[in-house]
């Protein structure tokens, strides 16, 4: 096993030689339509079900953590955009706030709910595009255009505060690179009126409809020890009652100022994942109207050098993406690039369980568990 | 590796072929039916050559009359290219139709680009197809992934020869009208199992899988509702299913009373819906090409002509399972006669509206529905729909009987112990054989996938 490739030769060539009459070995991905990126599957199906499951990542592998190393501590921000690439600002927030630690730094009140109102945005839209893709996973088109719609707006919002779209590097060290403005406050309050009728058609377009509770409800059960076992986070593990949310359990940026509901489901199933995204979007979009209504005066960023050296130390942090606990570690030796930077992503760790989830399930249902588990493999890989 | 590799052929001569192939396929079965029917045999052809050399012969004096045979072929001929074209417009031009309706829905535009409101654009995704390489896998089996298409899209055209167009208007009224169309939907499903079976691909031959077992469950209810219909109007033409509901009564049967199938057979309407929904593998029951699950299913490794055929037959299978429905429950061609058209334009008319009527509802389903799941396509078919199409033959059964001796009591104080009790006990005896036998069947199938394998 000295050869990390031996893995997989070893995987999936003795694998598929053991093909016998029943059963089959089914490759799914990286190029299948709903693996949501770059994931592999190994099926071994006996006619429709799964008896066998292989998950293989790493098509996407970019070395984000090694490339950190040989830049400044600024140059490794936009990094982590690349990540998860449906909730950079949050992989900012989680690489600037061991950081700020490390340094000792002050951040304005101001910048701090700017965070937040980024943060919330970009969590709404992550979840209006795992909403959008679910339904596309059991076959259903219009969710899909139903969400896009809305995460439009979102992605508008965003970019017009941050002046990116995707990739936005909006949260700094020392608080956010720009400032909000009297306009595009206006646009976030003219989306917050527009979307409350749309959050509600959602909500009729899955809960009324048979066919749509028939597919998820009871579909991939987990139990709350084994996700934990999985070290499994975010939305996958609140699905399942566990209370758990690092908003409000260890607060960062300015959420403990912000007065919101975690939101907890106790059936564990692609059901209950479901209800607990689709909830969230409804508490963010309460947090984003707190946020508008009392945004405090003051500098939205404590100035600071392009190049700058951090004290010698280590330091690990963890904050809440729509995904889950991003962990991030981070060593500095006291010069401009950081010694080692390690993220401990929450897909990668969810991805762990998904193996346990699949085993007797059909075609079908691994599509729908795979997508309710909404990995983002920028992130997985790194 | 040696898997890897493509064999290529970018000859049209293929294509070509392939387009004579069908023609000269649809011009000889469509011919052979109206032989068999007795419309036109084998003598008036041949009479019609030597005529037409005779006459060839006499006319260097001066022009002469057409002879009859010829006459014939010629109209048969051009009344078989008028079916193709319309038929292969419709397809096109359903495409259009669902996806502006689909665009309605989802609130955005569809295709705009192609033409004014983008009307051109079946006609510019035709061309595209055209265009395309046919790409055949080398592990293919050959001869099978070419002849799929062909065996998909035949009987869809073969099936148009029964559509109704409007009053006077079928282009043959087959006495065995009904059962032909559920012959073609048979022979239809063979093409998706070639298919499948001939790609060398793990994601077709499941989808091929699937659509076996999905297609023979689900003719089951279908035929059950066909007899229902029969049994109301007493015939298996077309033609006479419709002037049943419109006149109330046939040579052979019918109520007695002018009604149209829907109000008496609601339940056998929404089975057969149902049926013919799933027996064209459209969403909900798209499971043969469920496109997150299996890529394209039986479709994965088509390109090109080939595939433009496997999507002309849906399309063409949708418009004449619509107009089948609409024949036998919406009264077809039925309706009051608008001003300006007269009666036969104005029936088209309204067999048109029914007909689109039909297609908006199955886009409709597609819409807002999701892609259920195998176990549970089954049991839909073997729980629900069997049950109640039987319960509804049965109670058919009962009110046609009553019906006939409401109408003949004169015929019936002697016969009526001999008929009645016996067809009663029967029906109640096949109907407790076949659940039984249903259940024997499908009891492993009806559990929920989790249960089966523990």
């Amino acid at each position: 096993m000295s050869d990390p490739t031996d893995f997989l030769t070893t995987q999936t060539g003795t694998l598929l030689e053991k093909e016998s009459e029943d059963r089959f070995w089914l490759n799914m991905g990286p190029q299948h339509p709903s693996t949501h990126g770059v994931f592999r599957i190994l099926l071994e199906t006996e006619g429709e079900i799964v008896k066998n499951v292989v998950p293989i990542i790493g098509y996407l592998h970019r070395g984000v953590e090694k490339i950190s190393e040989n830049r400044e501590w600024m140059g490794a921000l936009p990094l982590t955009d690349r990540m998860d690439y449906l909730g950079a600002m949050s992989n900012n927030m989680a690489l600037t706030l061991p950081v700020e630690e490390l340094m000792e730094l002050e951040v304005p009140r101001r910048a701090q709910w700017l965070r937040v109102l980024a943060l919330e945005t970009n969590r709404l839209a992550s979840h209006l595009l795992f909403y959008g893709t679910l339904g596309l996973d059991l076959g259903a088109l219009t969710p899909f255009f139903f969400a896009f719609r809305q995460r439009e707006i979102a992605q508008y919002l965003l970019e017009l505060l941050s002046g990116q779209r995707i990739t936005f590097n909006y949260i700094r060290y020392g608080g956010v690179r720009l400032d909000i403005t009297i306009p595009i406050e206006r646009e976030f309050r003219k989306f917050i009126t527009g979307f409350r009728p749309a959050y509600e058609e959602m909500w009729n377009l899955v809960e009324g409809n048979e066919i749509f509770r028939t597919r998820i409800i009871g579909v991939g059960k987990s139990t709350p020890e084994l996700l934990i076992k999985h070290g499994v986070t975010g939305p996958i593990l609140r699905a399942s009652g566990v209370k758990r949310d690092l908003r409000k359990d260890r607060p960062f940026a300015a959420y403990d100022e912000f007065d919101f509901d975690v939101i907890t489901h106790d059936k564990g199933d692609t059901y209950s994942r479901w209800y607990c995204r689709y909830k969230e979007m409804g508490e963010s979009l309460k947090i984003i109207e707190q946020c508008l209504d009392g945004m405090p005066d003051g500098p939205h960023i404590k100035k600071m050098p392009f190049f700058f050296k951090p004290p010698p130390g280590e330091i690990y942090s963890v904050t809440d993406t729509p995904r889950g606990d991003l962990g991030v570690y981070i060593v500095s030796d006291g010069s401009r690039f950081p010694y080692r930077v390690r993220y401990r992503a929450p897909s990668f760790c969810n991805l762990s369980v998904l193996k346990e989830l699949l085993y007797g399930t059909g075609i079908g249902d691994v599509i729908a568990i795979l997508g309710s588990f909404d990995p983002v493999f920028g992130e997985v890989d790194r | 590796m040696k898997l890897l590799e493509w064999r290529v052929r970018r000859v049209p001569v293929g294509k070509i072929s392939l387009i004579l192939g069908i023609l000269a396929f649809v011009l000889f079965a469509t011919w052979k039916i109206w032989a068999l029917t007795g419309y036109w045999s084998l003598e008036p052809a041949f009479d019609s050559i030597r005529n037409f050399f005779l006459n060839l012969r006499d006319k260097f004096g001066g022009p002469g009359e057409l002879p009859m045979g010829l006459y014939n072929t010629i109209i048969i001929t051009l009344k078989l290219l008028g079916i193709l074209v319309v038929l292969l417009l419709i397809g096109a031009y359903s495409t259009l139709m669902e996806r502006k309706i689909l665009a309605f829905m989802q609130d955005r535009l569809g295709p705009t680009r192609v033409g004014p409101r983008g009307i051109l654009q079946p006609i510019a995704d035709g061309l595209k197809l055209l265009q395309k390489e046919c790409i055949v896998p080398l592990g293919a089996d050959r001869n099978f992934h070419y002849l799929a298409p062909v065996i998909c899209f035949i009987p869809a055209l073969m099936g148009a020869v029964l559509i109704p167009f409007g009053k006077g208007l079928i282009p043959v009224d087959l006495n065995v009208g009904i059962l032909y169309f559920f012959a073609l939907g048979a022979f239809g499903e063979l093409g998706i199992f070639l298919a499948a079976w001939g790609s060398n691909n793990k994601y077709s031959a499941i989808a091929g899988f699937r659509a076996v077992a999905q297609l023979v469950s689900y003719e089951i209810p279908m035929a059950f509702c066909i007899m229902s219909i029969v049994l109301l109007s007493g015939s298996l033409k077309i033609g006479d299913i419709i002037n049943a509901q419109i006149e109330g009564a046939t040579a052979y049967g019918g109520l007695g009373f002018p009604i149209w199938f829907i109000v008496p057979q609601f339940l056998g309407f929404l089975i057969f819906f149902l049926s013919a929904v799933a027996e064209t593998n459209r969403t909900p029951f798209d499971l043969a090409e469920a496109e997150s699950e299996l890529v394209s299913g039986f479709h994965t490794e088509y390109t090109g002509l080939r595939w433009a055929f496997f999507f002309l037959a849906e399309y063409v299978n949708i418009f004449i399972g619509a107009s089948i429905i609409t024949a036998m429950y919406l009264g077809g061609y039925a309706g009051p006669e608008l001003p300006f058209l007269g009666i036969t334009l104005s029936s088209v008319v309204w067999f048109c509206l029914k007909v689109f009527l039909i297609f908006f509802i199955i886009v409709w389903l597609r819409g807002t529905l999701p892609r259920l799941r195998v176990d549970q396509l089954m049991m839909l078919c073997w729980k629900r729909l069997i049950p109640i199409a039987m319960a509804n033959f049965l109670l058919t059964g009962i009110f046609v009987f009553a019906n006939t001796v409401r109408l003949t009591p004169q015929l019936w104080p002697v016969h009526l112990e001999n008929s009645a009790y016996t067809s009663i006990a029967a029906i109640v005896f096949i109907l407790i054989a076949m659940f039984g036998l249903a259940w024997f069947f499908a009891k492993d199938l009806l559990k929920p996938i989790k249960e089966r394998d523990a």
